[in-house]
């Protein structure tokens, strides 16, 4: 090195310095000491400064005790669950793509129609101004509600996309232990505003359900699962008759069929429900029983399904929406122009431009959830549920904090977290190959 | 390289002069949808002026009770939660931001052996999930002594190879012609440095502040596994024992965490141009 280039050099180890002794110390480092961690059986409450216990290398003993050992039924509980509360990431992404759609499309008109929002604005508020006025005896909180939606409809127009766009990603924003604990009391079973809220509607169906024929509710039931079956073997088929023509790729066809797999079991478990209805209204011929809100959170079956309601709330206008929007806008213009020229309906253009588009932002997103929902439910678990009823909230995040931090094995939690890395390093290297692929098409 | 979030393509409208009835159902979809996504807010923000006994009987309150925001800070040490997480939150957002910046000018503006290579080192660690350095890092401050202290909750937070990433990837982005202009006129590196490049980052800088901010704000797992005191605690912490202990007054619990995500809240609107663009552009790179 000449002596320029070694004043470079110093000069750059100098800027770089701070950062990279941070870097070696607390994240090189601590890798490196986590994997041997791992194969040992480092105990806090064995090997700390009271007693003179040496910490042991035991191997393999940690992963053989979580894969098929003493941890197993623990393990491959909590790892359903993680995967379980992964399924809503399909639906999470089809409300942010249809928000995002909706937004896009709405910019477009308002914003270059001045002339028009001042009259509808006015028009607006007088319309709900002589309502509320109508109502004037009426429950201040109706009175609240008319306030916030006009505001909510003027800042609409004026604004456009930008005031939308700030509120559907409020969920989002504040999704933190503030916002766990306010789900908390919104789902309580006896005294939460979301059962209170259903038990009204429950008894009318309740009564609803009594006094129909049950053939009726059974075959509706029924035409749902039906019908979610015939749909999917259709997408399947239309799925393989693309790659057949060498339209789409096999992973394409792999994640398209899986998303809507899981968005039509869904339907289908809709239709379940309510062919079961009047076996659960009428379990006996002389009984009528009301039906009840589930008790959510301290309930194993529905913990779950809450947990995943309120994520689905909170992603709808997260950062989903906003990368769609982005791309939305990148779409070529002559595309769309090119469409409608030769006469392609809505439904169409979507299908055929708009989502193929879309595809490398999709496959982005469906990805970067997997991995965070992989790693992810620790902040939900330990504020709403204390890894839930019997265990049915603990995912694995949650699983490694009681191994590592409540029982103090820190071995075992270190061979966790590294199980979860395998599965998360696997995950990346789809991304690596699948997604330079897609985004260089 | 910036994208236009917002195109307006006029000649698309040309021939729409009849009354957009398809944009007024989307407007009204939005606008049923938003109310939606707010309703659990309003719930809240109503229940925490309502006394102990409201809290059932309905969402309006009958009593409004403004004391209760004075209340939270009387039964925990509220002040002091918020005291503690904007302080750690300034603290790490400094020392990342700062730190960040000048190891990104390393590894984009200059040459020196070894570069790409580390680079790559920083690349890696990215993929690591953050769950496998929270053992071996609570470890460190055990054996540091900053177990269930300030440093111990801002210093290790504040290195994150991702900060660097952004940080670079911005910089790459500043065309090196002026590097040379500067270097000719007689400026040395950091001259360059601190004239040229980190106005030119400024967006980057920004948004790296702002997410860092965020993250750390709403940081749960780490200050609640390192701070035993409660002098410490932060507001997530701090609120989670508030609510083991104190759950059935809710109105106090949503006055509390209503107080918790007012920054956030504030930030975002104030903000917002710098955060959605960082997001979009994360998008756009894949």
């Amino acid at each position: 090195m000449n002596s320029r280039q070694r004043r470079t050099f110093l000069v750059a180890l100098a800027m770089l310095a701070p950062n990279f002794l941070g870097f070696v110390v607390f994240t090189a480092g601590p890798v490196v000491f986590s994997f041997i961690m791992a194969f040992t059986d480092w105990n806090l409450t064995l090997h700390n400064a009271y007693s003179n216990n040496k910490v042991m290398f035991v191997g393999l003993e940690n992963f053989r005790a979580l894969l098929g050992g003493e941890e197993w039924r623990y393990f491959s509980k909590y790892f359903y669950n993680t995967v379980y509360l992964m399924l809503i990431i399909p639906l999470d992404i089809a409300l942010s793509l249809l928000a995002a759609l909706a937004l896009n499309s709405n910019i477009e008109s308002l914003r270059g129609d001045r002339r028009h929002t001042g009259p509808v604005s006015i028009a607006v508020i007088a319309i709900l101004g002589i309502i509320g006025m109508a109502m004037a005896g009426a429950h201040p909180f109706a009175i609240f509600m008319l306030v916030v939606t006009a505001l909510v409809i003027i800042l609409g127009l004026y604004l456009g996309q930008t005031s939308f766009r700030t509120l559907f990603y409020l969920p989002y924003l504040t999704s933190g232990v503030a916002t766990y604990i306010l789900w908390k009391a919104l789902y309580r079973p006896e005294t939460g505003p979301i059962n209170r809220g259903l038990r009204i509607p429950l008894i009318g169906l309740s009564n609803t359900v009594a006094h129909t024929p049950a053939v009726l509710w059974n075959a509706a039931g029924w035409a749902m699962i039906i019908a979610s079956a015939v749909l999917m073997v259709w997408f399947a088929v239309v799925m393989i008759k693309k790659y057949i023509y060498k339209d789409i790729g096999i992973a394409g066809v792999i994640f398209s069929c899986i998303g809507v797999a899981l968005l039509l079991a869904g339907i289908a478990g809709i239709g379940h429900v309510i062919s079961s209805l009047p076996h659960m209204v009428r379990p006996s011929p002389a009984a009528v029983v009301m039906l009840e809100p589930p008790k959510w959170l301290v309930d194993t079956t529905w913990s779950k399904p809450a947990i995943m309601l309120m994520s689905v709330f909170m992603s709808i206008g997260s950062n989903n929406m906003l990368m769609y929007l982005a791309a939305l806008s990148n779409v070529p213009r002559n595309l769309y122009e090119a469409a409608s020229i030769d006469g392609a309906n809505g439904w169409q253009t979507f299908w055929n431009i708009t989502w193929p588009q879309l595809a490398p932002t999709t496959f982005f997103i469906v990805i970067m959830h997997t991995i965070g929902g992989l790693q992810g439910g620790f902040d939900m678990a330990r504020v709403m549920t204390q890894g839930g009823p019997a265990g049915s909230t603990t995912t694995l995040a949650y699983y490694l904090y009681e191994r590592g931090f409540t029982d103090f094995k820190l071995g075992l939690a270190s061979a966790i977290a590294w199980t979860m890395f395998a599965m998360i390093f696997v995950l990346t290297i789809i991304n690596w190959r699948y997604g330079n692929k897609m985004v260089n098409d | 390289m910036a994208i236009a979030a917002m195109s307006t393509n006029e000649a698309a409208q040309v021939h729409k002069k009849r009354f957009p009835v398809r944009l007024l159902i989307i407007f009204i979809v939005l606008v049923m949808l938003a109310l939606f996504m707010m309703s659990p807010f309003i719930w809240q923000v109503l229940t925490s002026f309502k006394t102990v006994l409201d809290i059932e009987k309905g969402i309006w309150p009958t009593t409004w009770v403004f004391g209760n925001y004075v209340e939270v800070f009387k039964q925990i040490r509220f002040g002091r939660y918020y005291f503690n997480s904007i302080m750690i939150a300034v603290w790490v957002t400094t020392l990342q931001v700062s730190t960040s910046a000048l190891a990104a000018f390393a590894f984009s503006r200059l040459r020196w052996p070894g570069r790409d290579k580390v680079f790559l080192m920083y690349l890696a660690t990215m993929m690591i999930p953050g769950v496998v350095l929270m053992i071996p890092n609570f470890w460190l401050m055990l054996k540091l002594n900053l177990y269930n202290t300030y440093s111990g909750l801002i210093i290790p937070a504040a290195f994150s190879a991702f900060g660097t990433f952004l940080l670079r990837q911005f910089m790459l982005t500043i065309p090196s012609s002026l590097d040379e202009a500067a270097t000719i006129d007689g400026a040395d590196e950091f001259r360059v440095f601190t004239d040229i490049i980190l106005p030119l980052t400024q967006p980057g800088l920004i948004v790296l502040a702002i997410f860092t901010f965020l993250g750390n704000y709403m940081s749960f797992f780490w200050p609640l596994i390192l701070v035993k005191d409660d002098a410490l605690r932060t507001l997530p912490v701090g609120l989670l024992f508030f609510d083991s202990a104190y759950g059935k007054q809710i109105n106090l619990l949503m006055a509390g965490s209503v107080m918790s995500i007012l920054p956030l809240i504030i930030l975002f609107i104030i903000l917002q141009k710098y955060l959605v663009k960082g997001i979009q552009m994360g998008a756009i790179k894949g």
